[in-house]
């Protein structure tokens, strides 16, 4: 590919010529004469380093990198940092003198150099005395001046191509990634890797789990519908709670999935409150005094909406399983850069609230016949899972450089989840 | 005729609860106990010594594997029917060399789930069923196993053995006495150096000897 279009790096020159002259007629307009450098060389040097200062106007980096794309043919990795730290200014500035700089050489070689030569050998061939060129006048001499500016010429005419192969091979050093991009390009890479790994396992211990009890729990109701219709009927009912909840995980998973491909993007975290909002009705249903504030902020990456859900259902599980009778209070809300949830719900037995320094308040007796009362029945339709609980919770937390505490905490059991929010680089 | 006893180990309770209906409700079938994993299989197997452990490959803590190979050697040797999720699963292939004496799949339909716990339950039949044997094509690396040559007649009860037959059904096949049959298994698994017939279909199906 490299070399392989010369036409692309030519114009590629030319405009940086271009830019380069313009940049020398501000200098002339604006820079005072005593301040000026004197000759032609000095000039078109200065002027390309101080043309170099473009490469701080927004959008000459993306330019740049486009046009070393299209016109110089570079096939490695140019990136357009979204954050350029003070490094990456430098090196754009670099870039942008360099393209100045060869520019104006080519330039000035082909509206100087050439046409002069051009004149030295015509006025050589011709042979008269009467030139007005500073030129020998002696044969030998004229041989020599003509084939000089014949040499001169033809290094003007193949320039373009050693020039237009330095700025190709500049162009990934100063607008390439740097170590530091290329650190982040890699842990972006890993964390994706990682949650694909998540997926595939969630697929795997989840909807292969699931399906597996249903077709044998199908297979063992068929065996004994005859002779037991009672327990066909509770196989019956339990492949379909499985069958559900195996949906309802599915349907986060495929939602996470549909954000991560580039076209998707149908309202995502409108979905994830509506699925947040659903585990908290199912608890709410199930008998449990749910007090809620949840704030999720709107632009939550899928994945980690999904993630979010799953935290939040396992955490209320818990809380059912383990908790004593009355409320359990819940607040999910945005803190700095990281999402914060917490949970808690009173202690299991009187002992362990006893343990817990003060006594608990005087009201907490007044509604637990209530409690009591949904509690049965609440135990019998809240999911249950094995193999999971807060060890499993706080290992697909660092996943996402998340953590969790949990323990007894002034009579109360309080969960406190802490999950920083991805950002999404474009 | 006493009932086959069966012990399920599982992690998960309603593939455990499953099975149990199952098997339960078969005459000649009692389900003696059940564990969550493979250590509680092996302490509920050493107390109720149980004809046939089904035995679930992946347990946390003592997996499927170690405890097949650790209840092999409980004094009233059970027998171990692997079952398993998948059926392309690497630790099959382990469970099999470890000396189960069968493999089912749990998304297997109930009739060949009790069928595979009344075959595994007869000392001398195995259960390897296609994809089973799938798992054990030949290895290159290992052609024929070194050693005094099968008779004509030991490689074709071997074959019938890795089909999984019992004796008496080998000897009905090829028309001779279960005694005749006992002795040339009993000389197959001298010259293989098998320490059971698991051991010695694996070794017929991976070194070519029998085709899977």
């Amino acid at each position: 590919m490299r070399g392989s279009r010369p036409g692309g790096r030519v114009a590629w020159l030319m405009a940086g010529a271009a830019i380069c002259t313009a940049a020398a007629l501000l200098i002339a307009l604006f820079v005072p004469p005593e301040l000026r450098v004197r000759g032609f060389a000095p000039m078109v040097l200065g002027s390309a380093l101080l043309g170099g200062l473009l490469g701080l106007a927004p959008g000459v980096r993306e330019i740049e990198v486009a046009a070393a794309r299209t016109m110089l043919g570079v096939a490695e990795d140019l990136v357009v940092p979204a954050r350029p730290r003070p490094a990456d200014r430098l090196r754009s500035i670099a870039f942008v003198q360099v393209h100045l700089l060869s520019g104006a050489i080519l330039a000035a070689g082909l509206t100087m150099a050439l046409p002069a030569s051009l004149v030295v050998i015509v006025d050589a061939l011709r042979g008269g005395a009467d030139t007005l060129l500073p030129l020998p006048s002696d044969p030998v001499g004229r041989v020599v001046s003509g084939i000089g500016a014949g040499l001169l010429a033809a290094l003007v005419l193949v320039i373009w191509w050693p020039l237009g192969a330095l700025a190709a091979r500049l162009a990934p050093v100063l607008l390439g990634p740097t170590a530091q991009d290329r650190l982040a390009l890699a842990l972006a890479r890993s964390a994706q890797e990682a949650a694909r790994t998540r997926i595939a396992r969630d697929l795997h211990d989840g909807i292969g789990h699931a399906l597996t009890v249903v077709s044998l729990q199908a297979a063992a109701g068929r065996h004994v519908i005859t002779r037991d219709p009672a327990s066909a009927e509770e196989a019956l009912a339990r492949i379909e709670d499985t069958a559900r909840r195996a949906l309802e995980e599915l349907d986060g998973m495929l939602a996470a999935l549909r954000e991560d491909a580039p076209s998707g993007g149908a309202e995502p975290s409108g979905q994830h409150r509506r699925r947040l909002e659903a585990v908290l009705a199912e608890h709410r249903r199930a008998g449990m005094d749910l007090r809620a504030e949840v704030d999720v902020p709107p632009d939550l990456p899928a994945v980690q909406g999904e993630h979010l859900v799953r935290i939040l259902a396992e955490l209320l599980a818990n809380a059912h399983r383990h908790g004593g009778p009355g409320p359990v209070d819940l607040r999910l809300g945005p803190v700095g850069s990281a999402l914060l949830l917490e949970v808690s719900n009173p202690l299991a037995d009187a002992a362990d609230a006893a343990d817990a320094a003060d006594a608990a308040d005087a009201a907490g007796a007044g509604d637990a016949g209530d409690a009591a009362d949904a509690g049965p029945a609440a135990e019998d339709r809240v999911p249950r899972r094995g193999g999971h609980g807060l060890p499993g919770l706080s290992e697909r937390l660092a996943l996402f450089g998340g953590d969790l505490e949990a323990g007894p905490e002034a009579g109360r059991w309080w969960a406190r989840v802490r999950l920083p929010i991805l950002q999404e680089e474009p | 005729m006493t009932s086959i006893r069966v012990l399920l180990a599982d992690d998960e309770p309603l593939v455990r609860q499953g099975l149990r209906m199952i098997l339960d409700s078969e005459d000649g079938i009692e389900v003696v106990g059940e564990a969550a994993d493979g250590a509680e299989a092996l302490a509920v197997a050493r107390r109720e010594e149980p004809d046939v452990i089904c035995m679930d490959v992946r347990m946390p803590g003592v997996d499927g594997i170690r405890a097949t190979e650790l209840a092999l050697r409980l004094p009233h040797r059970p027998r171990v029917l692997v079952v398993t999720t998948f059926e392309h699963d690497q630790y099959v292939q382990e469970a099999l060399a470890a000396g189960a004496a069968g493999f089912l799949l749990k998304r297997a339909r109930a009739e060949e789930i009790v069928q595979a716990v009344r075959t595994v339950a007869r000392s001398d039949s195995l259960l390897l069923p296609e994809h089973a044997r799938a798992l054990l094509r030949p290895r290159p690396q290992r052609a024929r196993p070194d050693g005094p040559e099968l008779t004509a007649r030991e490689a074709e009860v071997l074959a019938l053995l890795a089909e999984g037959l019992s004796n008496a059904e080998i000897a009905g096949r090829l028309q001779l006495g279960v005694e005749t049959i006992r002795t040339h298994v009993a000389a197959i698994l001298r010259k293989l150096g098998a320490r059971d017939r698991t051991q010695a279909a694996v070794i017929a199906y991976r070194s070519g000897l029998v085709e899977p």
